[in-house]
């Protein structure tokens, strides 16, 4: 409900595609060229040393993938909660969405790298041995260090009775989910939370580019119908992913929440690239008025939501494991603090600061969100310590924090080759779902 | 006293009321009285009408800074409070954790933000009725008889005869040039 005299001026002077000399054009190129050299990088990597690949893939490949979720579920929830004003944007994250297939093939190094990356399907790593054994790095320091003074008393033969105990505990442990965690039924599921994000995505997909042609209002009647049963989907494979990928790493750890820490990064990161592709379209004048101030505040209030809600998660998970402080639930917060020679510290506290108290108090105020450079700025943060957030989940699992150029091979050629795609559809479809009964509403929109 | 009570107002103007029959005119219509200089009036309608703000030079709410206050007031508060306690007056030591910062501080948070969450809401809920000036028992333009409109389908604008820019004639003028459907002078009894 708004003035009637504010017709959709953006609308009439373009029709939101990219015109053929603008420099999108082409653009997927780029990306393409960036993600095959990252992969050639990784490839190498492969080579060199595959178990340090292995992580390394897991890590681009869960950063990548939280985009086109994240992506996903601000599309659901769009049509679930009937909304106006993401209207816009809308289209954005379909596209993000859209080369859901290429995480299909993407996957192949993952189904192979089963038994180097998960304990419970074989796997030894140095971490393991390295927190029971003198490490390179505890030679350094000297093991007195970091040895408790009872450990020293002993005799040297006791250190090996104790890790053959730690491992006899652990298999005894493991040995209880085994029905879950097998090699045969982690591929199946994986099999099936790729089809189920490829269907999504696909229908989703198909009635909104449908509808920019037939302006059909049943497209977005079943769009939202079908909208609860998706996010219910959405929410047990999204979860049962990082239960499987990322938990499952440490498979004597327990975290109920984790599916919930991840479902907050993948809305986080989602809703900071929608904020840098629609500032960057809007700068070279593909978005016209579809996107302005108004939007940008919305997006970063929803911003600045799933960084406090992000921050609440993983706070409530620390909390549980410092307070009740059982050997084996601190496990996993030992090993990105004092354990691995302690060089997970300094990220660990990055994360917190970065990731919750730096970009939650300077998002707090109004005019910073309706700002775009400032939005922009914090936008761009969010993205840089969502990868670190990831890094700091995947990699202490195999051992000391130690960056490595397959790392970045990795990150780079996954996300390159993913975006290639995104990049390359957004060259066959208008910017903004120009057939949306609710667009006009969007294009109006104000905060009041 | 009952008996001048009932006797018809016959005193000053207090307000001058304007009724319009859409939102676009109303809104129209507060963007002239802004532009006119007026300070002490305001706009009633059903629901709130994007671009009201603006039309009615409107600068930010200031009810953010109070909330802001009440916040850290709960953050800072809860920590002085469990410091003191656990940690100062009455050391208490669970699960070989040291009572008190800075060994204990992630058993405060939770009291730190409810805290925080508290205060912060009770800054913006009384904050938002001490800058509306609530509660309130009486305004004028409720006499007008008309006036029960604007919780239905009708919008209107009221000047306060306490405007420093106040003038019967040129504000009755005023409104009726902006597509008012009725303009209506309330009188008050004379204090």
């Amino acid at each position: 409900m708004s003035t009637p005299t504010k017709g959709p001026s953006g609308a009439a002077a373009s029709d939101f595609r990219i015109p053929a000399k603008s420099s999108w054009t082409g653009a997927w190129r780029i990306a393409a060229a960036v993600g095959c050299l990252g992969l050639g990088i990784a490839a190498v990597g492969w080579f060199k040393d595959p178990t340090r690949f292995a992580f390394s893939y897991l890590f681009g490949y869960v950063v990548s993938l939280s985009l086109a979720l994240g992506s996903l579920f601000f599309v659901l929830v769009q049509f679930v909660t009937k909304a106006g004003w993401g209207v816009t944007v809308r289209r954005l994250a379909e596209l993000l969405m859209r080369p859901m297939l290429v995480f299909a093939v993407l996957s192949i190094p993952l189904f192979i790298s089963i038994p180097r990356l998960f304990p419970w399907a074989g796997a030894k790593h140095a971490e393991a041995a390295e927190s029971h054994e003198a490490s390179p790095l505890a030679e350094e320091r000297g093991l007195s260090e970091l040895e408790p003074a009872a450990m020293r008393s002993l005799p040297r033969a006791a250190p090996q009775k104790l890790e053959k105990a730690v491992e006899a505990g652990e298999e005894s442990i493991v040995a209880h989910k085994r029905f879950y965690l097998n090699q045969r039924f982690f591929q199946v599921r994986l099999v099936l939370y790729l089809f189920i994000w490829f269907w999504l995505a696909d229908r989703y997909f198909g009635w909104s580019s449908e509808q920019d042609k037939t302006k059909a209002l049943r497209n977005t009647a079943s769009a939202q119908s079908f909208a609860p049963p998706a996010l219910i989907l959405f929410g047990f494979s999204l979860t049962f992913f990082a239960f499987d990928w990322l938990l499952s790493l440490d498979a004597t750890w327990y975290s109920t929440i984790f599916g919930v820490y991840a479902f907050a990064s993948c809305a986080m990161f989602n809703m900071a690239v929608l904020i840098l592709l629609s500032l960057a379209l809007r700068r070279s004048g593909l978005m016209g008025d579809a996107v302005n101030v108004e939007h940008y505040h919305d997006m970063g209030k929803l911003l600045f939501g799933w960084i406090s809600f992000w921050s609440y998660v993983s706070f409530a998970q620390f909390f549980l494991v410092w307070y009740s402080n059982i050997p084996d639930e601190v496990a996993w917060f030992h090993k990105r603090w004092s354990e691995n020679g302690g060089t997970w510290k300094p990220v660990t506290a990055a994360i917190v600061v970065m990731h919750f108290f730096v970009p939650f108090w300077f998002l707090m105020s109004r005019n910073v969100k309706r700002r775009t450079t400032l939005l922009a700025t914090a936008a761009g943060c969010m993205v840089v310590m969502h990868v670190v957030d990831i890094y700091w989940v995947v990699m202490p699992n195999l051992g000391a924090f130690a960056p490595n150029p397959v790392d970045f091979g990795c990150l780079v050629g996954i996300f390159g080759v993913y975006f290639a795609f995104v990049l390359r559809s957004m060259e066959g479809f208008p910017l903004v779902p120009i057939g949306d009964p609710r667009l006009s509403r969007a294009l109006e929109y104000e905060n009041a | 006293m009952e008996a001048k009570a009932r006797t018809a107002p016959k005193g000053v103007p207090a307000v001058v009321l304007a009724e319009f029959e859409s939102a676009h005119d109303v809104l129209h219509a507060a963007e002239r009285v802004r532009d006119a200089g007026y300070k002490a009036w305001d706009a009633h309608t059903p629901f709130p009408i994007h671009g009201m703000d603006r039309a009615m030079g409107l600068t930010d709410s200031k009810v953010g800074w109070i909330v802001i206050c009440g916040a850290l007031t709960g953050l800072t508060g809860a920590f002085v409070m469990m410091h003191w306690m656990n940690g100062v007056d009455y050391p208490i030591i669970v699960g070989d954790k040291p009572g008190g910062a800075p060994g204990t501080i992630p058993s405060m948070v939770p009291i730190m933000f409810e805290l925080t969450v508290l205060l912060s809401a009770f800054g913006a809920v009384f904050g938002m009725l001490h800058l509306n000036r609530l509660p309130r028992h009486h305004h004028p333009v409720f006499e007008s008889e008309r006036f029960r409109g604007a919780s239905d389908d009708r919008f209107f604008i009221s000047i306060e005869a306490s405007d420093p820019k106040f003038d019967l004639d040129k504000t009755v003028a005023l409104l009726e040039g902006t597509h008012a459907a009725h303009v209506e002078v309330i009188e008050e009894e004379e204090p």
